[in-house]
């Protein structure tokens, strides 16, 4: 076989020789811009010299076709009477040029996105976007890559209308939170499925990232990919475009298309970013410095009645317990106190620590890659590596990346390709530590930390916090600095992606094709606190018991460290069969069947070790008491998940005339089923569709300025069924001593059997129109959707003689519907000159139809409302005491007659509490978009990219409580508004303890008290907290010049790009003082999102 | 060409192939129970759920076994079981147990009506284990009758009770049987369990298991509270046969009797004595002042006095240790033995008396004894019912009976005070039944009509 091959590669030559050539000059320009395109292939089609010799077969490896030079200049020996070349180049159109009897010809390509044959990436199927049906967004890397951005979900923000992105954390390396048309599920997941060339990724659901979580490292499988090697993203939105995907797609789609080698020369590309990264203005926050800390000090002192919280707490009152002088300033104020009293706070008030410096940081950032691409008729190849570090503005927080990327394609026979693609790389997440108390959190401590507070003393000895409590009112020293300097909190995760396609043309129309994918990564997550740590003191003392009289702790002295770490695998095996028939231009049917294996393990281990010594690698034993104690610090676990899935699908389309197409996909969907019903084995998804592109219809032929026309209708449904229930009686094992010295296995039942389950059903209707304007100067792009999705499976309470409180039945039901508008609009369009204006707005709107809440709940029912709804208690100001009144039909009312309460006693039923709140809105914006602006001068490109909110409930952190503000910790300056008998236009309510207004308000207070009487912290759900809020982010300005070619010319460079830009220079917004970002609003520990100036070069070689 | 046909055949392959195979994945820890040893579990489970009930510690509270540490923290969560408030409560107030009893009947269900197919171990093992699974559902109809509805007697039969649960069945309206009905479902398992029961004694290691004498005994208490006298002797005196030994608290290193391993324990299945109520409580002076402190031994085994109050005592039994799990002594038998004997038509009463008098002398200090002796000798019938009721108290204290024999034994009138106010439970009152759980009620509107 070997040697046949040799023979062939000799003899080929001769095979063309043989026929007479001639030689075609040419160049290759932009059509849009009429910039000449260096690089770009003009090729033979191996299929037309084969039919020209007919020898099939014989030239099978034979490659012939040249690339442009730097000026879009070709030259290209062909047979005589070959009269078709073909010219194809990296994001434009491939075109077919006549080239009977000319010499020279200039070959005009069109940009892909915007040519009507352009392709639409499903993940499955690659379908001609004149037979889409369905709704689909598409974006291209180039247009949307933001220099110094480690990741390609960051970078979506506001580019397409639908997708709703927000930034939970300014981290490094956190991930972006997306919603594809809103909140379809109550309880599940909501995040979109990702699929990379084909293979859906596991690991990229997001956890819990609210208040309590936002410190945890999360390795997303996406952030380890490097943007660079994404050649685009298409977004597949109704359920015709989903349903292919089976049940994991409920909640959209992101299809990851990466680059390939393009026929041709060896391309290099180099990239290469430079970021600073801005210290956050720490003066947002609003802070109280010394001089208004003291004075709130020296006020809250005054008041008799609040020393029941804290009251020790902060220097003024250390000060005048020392001296003794609180009755003495009661009495008579601040200079009848003693000189020494007086002298030391005044001191106070000159210390100023800056906690904005000792936290954040300016940055310094890179971020460069290296790609080679090329390609010849029989094969293709990519290669890149690229590495990425960042630092955070949050002082130990960064994160570095490694990626090697080599994607290969072979045509291994005629009919036969063959392709292998391995993404790599190694992430290293840095954070700080906060695992033992949240104020450790540097968002947090930035906030309460007192400005007088120092951080070392004249002998560079460090200084504790005192007003930190420790554990059980037995003091742990705290500094922040030393925390910082004495703990780490890492993540180092491993991601290997593999996916090899084989593509098999059984015959002219008739296709297989089978894609392997493989997908496993390693994270290992580390904590370490040193001995000298407030982590680790902590850990110890919460092992403190007595014995013999005597205290002793069964952790040993010295540092903590806790490992985590988690393998996940998963392979993924996918066959298709596709069948395409087209019978005289008029009749074109696509039909594909397949089916797809997956397989999916992740196994954990913890692991921890006290009395860790960092030099030394050691660990001392715990001597535990009991059972009870080992069960609280467990030195080893490990938990192991296998599942595996089996899918079989089917499309089929028919376009009618090039006008009309219809499609229609189905998908059964097998799950491994531990203990489900065996009749719900296979899950069947259905979806239907069409389009009517009017524009050729020849009545609208003749409208000069309707270049575009085009229809768009589907429905499908969508399923899924929770494993969680089962038919059968489902125990988990446990191991539990029962009595003393002995230890047996016990089944608990967790869920009662159900074999009443349903499947959960999702129907969406969609509709939209594409409209192109004037040549296409104005394009317009709308949908419109309805899902309504019915018995959903929620918890329903059930008579207890069940055993259980509840079980899950298919009883919710959540109705989504909104609009999407993408415009794009060429404004000005000259040779030197041009503006382009991307804008889409979206708008959904959810309600929750039927839910059932628990009997004990503290909230309304969210039925009726949107599924992000919040209820608040009605306020209506403040009664002369400064309490807060309440407002129930018009009626003002105080705290205690709102509740109906009397002595720390409240008759009302739960649900009548449940009756006091009031619907105020939903944390879910009206509207969400972008606006992209681009200006082309000359080399010049300017892109300026805005995303938008628009009327949003949100809330903000109380920044003081009403009963147990705590004088020990520093606040915002908005301290000045809450009410006090001296400061009776505040508007705030006052500060109350049992005994204000001499107890007359025990009642008042009693509601007010969180857990006394209501279970909820009902100042807390005030509807004081909560605003509308709206802004525009101006995510990224970017200035490009591309180096003039002439230049670039002598020195081998085919082309040379400089780019500075700014990113989130700014925000217009609804008033977010006392926090960074209108997007963290709210969250006193989320880190600020950075804002950075990156200088940027490009260069191909 | 040939690689390519057999790419294609397995390509047919995988499209015909069946993916049960594929898909069989058996889960780590989680398992549908089909074999001897998975049944066993379930039942573990069962009594390890048993064993943490509050109910009878809370039932404590209601009855006069305690006083609440007013200055407690922990006060408020039992204040209004304390002083019987049954409307509008505390929201922190502890509930009585409902849905946990019927989690382990649950269990018990499943083991009854399922584990007799498991083939993988032998009869014996099968019969001893679907036993336990009777006497278990019968103990928990027991306790869930005696709590939540009247005491059984003849005026009493048809008052509606507690819904019977049998079965698995998620669809069923549960509604509440009479009392009747629901001691006919206790006896019908009690002959079943000790029909089909195999092991005489546990090992004191699974202690908490029933055994043949620990379900005579249970069948005697059963009786006993049903006032079939000479049945709960019979019973009584079946289970002597099997193991009658006491602990003699005369001797000077004397192992408490409630221990799970002390001689007398037969069942040690529950902790009816929780740490809450134990930090939350003296004990009252009434329990106090029935023994004699010196000479009843009793008195220091089960109580000490509080280091920080004197005069007031704390509960030395009890609490989170899992070697006082106590359910039946045979302490209980000769108790039972000495009332049912007296109360019996055919009843003896020197006979009686002999039972109480066998306890005695290994409870008493040896003079004191003697006195008591012949004390109980001199006793009239009615007297000696009256003497049993008190000895009753003081052996089976804080050990979850005294709410139970109050209600047996003519629903006295209670006082208490809490906060300077005075409470009373009068006579007959109709809270000696406790109301349904709040949330049991709200979830099965059957259960409204107490």
């Amino acid at each position: 076989m070997k040697k046949i091959g040799l023979l062939l590669l000799v003899l080929l030559p001769f095979c063309l020789f043989a026929q007479d050539l001639r030689e075609i000059k040419g160049k290759v320009i932009d059509k849009t811009t009429g910039e000449p395109l260096p690089g770009a292939s003009v090729y033979i089609d191996k299929s037309t010299i084969a039919a020209k010799t007919g020898e099939e077969g014989m030239i099978q490896s034979f490659s012939l076709g040249t690339t442009t030079d730097i000026d879009g200049q070709f030259t290209l020996k062909i047979p005589k009477d070959l009269h078709v070349v073909f010219c194809s180049f990296i994001s434009f159109e491939t075109k077919k040029v006549n080239v009977k009897g000319k010499n020279y010809v200039i070959i005009e390509l069109s940009d892909a996105a915007e040519a009507l044959s352009e392709v639409v990436v499903t993940g499955y199927q690659t379908i001609e976007k004149r037979k889409l049906t369905s709704s689909v967004a598409r974006v291209k890397t180039d247009n949307i890559i933001q220099g110094g951005v480690s990741s390609i979900d960051q970078m979506l923000g506001g580019q397409l209308a639908g997708v709703q992105t927000t930034t939970v954390n300014g981290a490094p390396g956190a991930p972006a939170k997306i919603r594809i048309r809103g909140t379809a599920s109550l309880s599940g997941s909501q995040d979109p499925l990702w699929v990379l060339d084909g293979m859906p990724l596991e690991g990229t659901d997001l956890p819990d990232m609210s208040e309590r979580n936002i410190d945890q490292l999360v390795n997303s499988s996406i952030a380890g990919l490097n943007p660079n090697d994404i050649e685009d993203i298409t977004i597949l939105k109704d359920a015709a475009a989903t349903a292919i995907y089976g049940a994991r797609a409920a909640n959209g789609v992101i299809v990851i298309t990466t680059k390939k080698g393009k026929k041709g020369k060896m391309t290099v590309s180099l990239n290469s970013n430079t970021s600073f990264v801005m210290k956050p203005d720490f003066d947002k926050l609003n802070l109280m410095n010394s001089d208004d800390k003291v004075d709130f000090e020296l006020g809250m002192a005054k008041w008799n009645d609040l020393d029941d919280y804290r009251s020790d707490k902060g220097a003024v009152s250390r000060i005048l317990n020392k001296y003794s002088q609180l009755d003495a300033y009661r009495a008579g104020g601040f200079s009848s106190i003693s000189q020494n009293a007086q002298n030391e706070i005044n001191a106070l008030r000159s210390i100023n620590t800056n906690w904005g410096d000792e936290l954040y940081q300016t940055a310094f950032n890179q971020d460069h890659s290296l790609s080679i691409s090329g390609g010849t008729d029989n094969a293709n190849y990519y290669f890149s590596a690229g590495y990425y570090d960042e630092n955070g503005a949050t002082i130990g927080t960064g994160m570095e990346r490694l990626n090697l990327t080599m994607k290969t394609d072979y045509q291994i026979l005629d009919n036969l390709n063959v392709g292998a693609s391995i993404y790599y790389s190694n992430k290293t997440q840095e954070s700080y530590l906060t695992g033992t108390d949240s104020f450790t959190n540097p968002s947090r401590y930035s906030r309460t930390a007192n400005p007088y507070q120092q951080i070392r003393d004249t002998e560079g000895n460090f200084i504790y916090d005192p007003e930190i409590d420790g554990y059980s009112a037995r003091n742990i020293p705290f500094n922040y600095i030393e925390e910082r300097e004495n703990t780490s909190n890492d993540l180092i995760s491993k991601n290997f992606n593999a996916v090899f396609d084989v593509k098999w043309n059984i015959l002219k129309n008739l296709k297989l094709t089978s894609q392997l994918g493989i997908q496993t990564t390693n994270s290992n997550a580390e904590q370490y606190a040193g001995i000298n740590s407030y982590y680790a003191r902590k850990e110890r003392e919460k092992s403190r018991y007595s014995k013999d009289g005597d205290f002793v702790y069964f952790v040993p002295e010295g540092g903590v460290i806790k490992n985590w770490n988690t393998q996940d695998s998963q392979w993924n095996w996918k066959n298709m069969l596709e069948y395409n028939l087209n019978i005289n231009n008029i009749h074109e049917i696509d039909f594909m069947v397949g089916n797809e294996l997956r397989h999916t393990e992740s196994t954990r281990i913890y692991s921890a070790g006290y009395g860790y010594d960092k030099q030394t690698l050691t660990t001392q034993p715990l001597i535990y008491r009991d059972a009870y104690d080992a069960k609280y610090y467990p030195l080893y676990s490990r938990s192991f998940l296998e599942n595996a899935y089996a899918s079989f699908f089917g499309t089929l389309a028919y376009t009618y005339n090039k006008k009309y197409t219809f499609f229609g996909s189905v998908r059964m969907d097998g799950s491994d089923l531990f203990g489900v019903d065996p009749k719900y084995k296979y899950l069947p998804l259905w979806a239907a569709s069409g389009s009517w592109r009017a524009k050729e219809e020849p009545w609208l032929q003749d409208i000069e300025f309707l270049s575009d026309l085009k229809f768009r209708a589907s429905y499908g449904l969508q399923g899924n069924i929770d494993k969680g229930t089962s038919p059968y009686l489902v125990g988990l094992v446990f191991y539990e001593s029962l009595l003393p010295n002995i230890n047996e296995k016990t089944i608990n039942i967790e869920t009662p059997p159900n074999n009443k389950l349903r499947w959960e059903k999702t129907a969406t209707w969609n509709g939209g129109f594409d409209l192109g304007l004037f040549k296409n100067i104005i394009r317009i792009s709308t949908d419109f959707y309805h899902r309504k999705s019915t018995d959903l499976i929620g918890l329903k309470a059930i008579q207890l003689e069940n055993g259980f409180l509840t079980t899950s039945l298919n009883w919710a039901s959540v109705t989504n519907k909104g609009f999407e508008l993408n415009l794009i609009t060429r404004n000005v369009y000259t040779e030197n000159f041009k503006w382009q204006t991307t804008f889409n707005i979206s708008k959904n709107i959810s309600n929750v139809d039927r839910i059932q809440i628990k009997n004990n709940e503290i909230y309304p029912s969210r039925e009726g409302h949107a599924v992000n709804a919040v209820f608040a208690y009605k306020t209506a100001g403040l009664d002369e005491q400064g309490y807060i009144q309440f407002e129930k039909d018009g009626e003002i009312l105080s705290a205690s007659e709102f509740f109906e309460s009397e002595w720390g006693m409240c008759n009302l039923t739960e649900e009548e509490r449940r009756g006091l709140f009031t619907y105020i809105g939903s944390t879910d914006p009206e509207f969400t978009g972008g606006l992209i602006n681009k200006f082309t001068y000359k080399n010049f490109t300017l892109n300026v990219s805005c995303a938008f909110n628009i009327n949003q409930l949100v809330k903000e952190q109380p920044f003081y409580g009403v009963e147990n503000t705590d004088r020990g910790m520093n606040h915002t300056i908005q301290m000045n508004q809450v009410w006090t008998p001296d400061n009776t236009s505040g508007t705030y309510p006052r500060m109350i303890s049992s005994s204000t207004e001499g107890y007359s308000r025990y009642s008042d207070y009693a509601i007010m008290s969180p857990g006394f009487v209501m279970q909820n912290d009902v100042f807390r759900d005030l509807d004081i907290w909560y605003k509308e809020m709206s802004y525009l982010r101006v995510s990224s300005i970017r200035l490009g010049y591309k180096l003039p070619s002439s230049l670039m010319k002598k020195w081998g460079i085919s082309s040379a790009k400089i780019n500075v830009e700014s990113r989130n220079p700014f925000v217009i917004a609804t008033n977010y003082d006392g926090y960074f970002d209108p997007e963290t609003y709210g969250s006193i520990y989320a880190q600020p999102i950075p804002k950075s100036f990156t200088l940027g070069l490009n260069i191909t070689f | 060409m040939k690689k390519l046909n057999i790419l294609l055949v397995s390509f047919i392959c995988l499209f015909t192939v069946s993916c049960d195979d594929f898909l069989d994945v058996q889960p780590v820890g989680k398992v549908i129970p089909t074999t001897y040893d998975d049944f066993r579990a379930l039942m573990t489970n069962a009594y390890e759920t048993e064993g943490g009930l509050q109910s009878k510690s809370l039932a404590s509270i209601r009855g006069d076994e305690f006083t609440i540490n007013e200055s407690q923290g922990d006060a408020k969560e039992h204040k209004d079981i304390y002083i019987w408030n049954d409307i509008n409560q505390d929201l922190q107030v502890r509930v009585f147990d409902w849905q946990s009893y019927y989690k382990i009947l649950v269990n018990v269900n499943h083991t009854i009506n399922e584990g007799g197919e498991a083939t993988d171990a032998k009869a014996n093992d099968i019969n001893q284990l679907l036993a336990e699974a009777y006497l278990l559902r019968a103990y928990t109809n027991f306790d869930l009758v005696n709590l939540y509805a009247d005491i059984y007697n003849a005026d009493n039969l048809n008052k509606l009770a507690i819904p019977l649960a049998t079965e698995i069945d998620l669809e069923k309206d549960y509604k509440r049987n009479t009392i009747k009905e629901v001691y006919a479902q206790i006896n019908s398992d009690i002959n079943k369990g000790l029909e089909l029961m195999v092991v005489e004694k546990q090992d004191k290691n699974i202690n908490y298991r029933f055994s043949k004498v620990s379900a005579l005994g249970f069948a005697a208490r059963v009786y006993l509270f049903m006032s079939e006298w000479d049945l709960a002797s019979n019973y009584a005196k079946d289970a002597l046969v099997i193991n009658s030994e006491l602990v003699d608290l005369t001797l000077a290193d004397a192992q408490s009797p409630v221990e799970y391993n002390s001689v007398e324990n037969i069942l040690a299945m529950e902790r009816t004595f929780d740490n809450k109520v134990k930090s939350v409580t003296y004990i009252s002076d009434k329990l106090v002042d029935a023994f004699d402190k010196t000479n009843d031994i009793r008195f220091s085994t089960f109580f000490e006095e509080s280091k920080i109050i004197p005069d007031k005592y704390l509960g030395k039994i009890g609490g989170s240790d899992l070697k006082n799990k106590v359910s039946m002594r045979t302490a209980e038998l000769y108790l039972i033995l000495a009332e049912a004997q007296t109360k019996s038509v055919e009843g003896n009463l020197t006979e009686a008396k002999k039972y109480l008098k066998d306890l005695l002398i290994t409870r008493l200090k040896t003079t004191y004894y003697a006195a008591e002796a012949a004390a109980i000798d001199a006793m009239s019938k009615e007297d000696f019912i009256k003497k049993v009721e008190e000895e009753r108290m003081k052996e089976l204290a804080c050990q979850g009976f005294r709410w139970f024999d109050l209600r047996r034994n003519g629903k006295p009138e209670l006082k208490k005070t809490f906060d300077g106010k005075e409470y009373t439970l009068k006579a007959n009152d109709p809270r000696y039944v406790i109301p349904f759980p709040v949330e049991a009620v709200e979830n099965n509107p059957n259960l409204k009509n107490n």
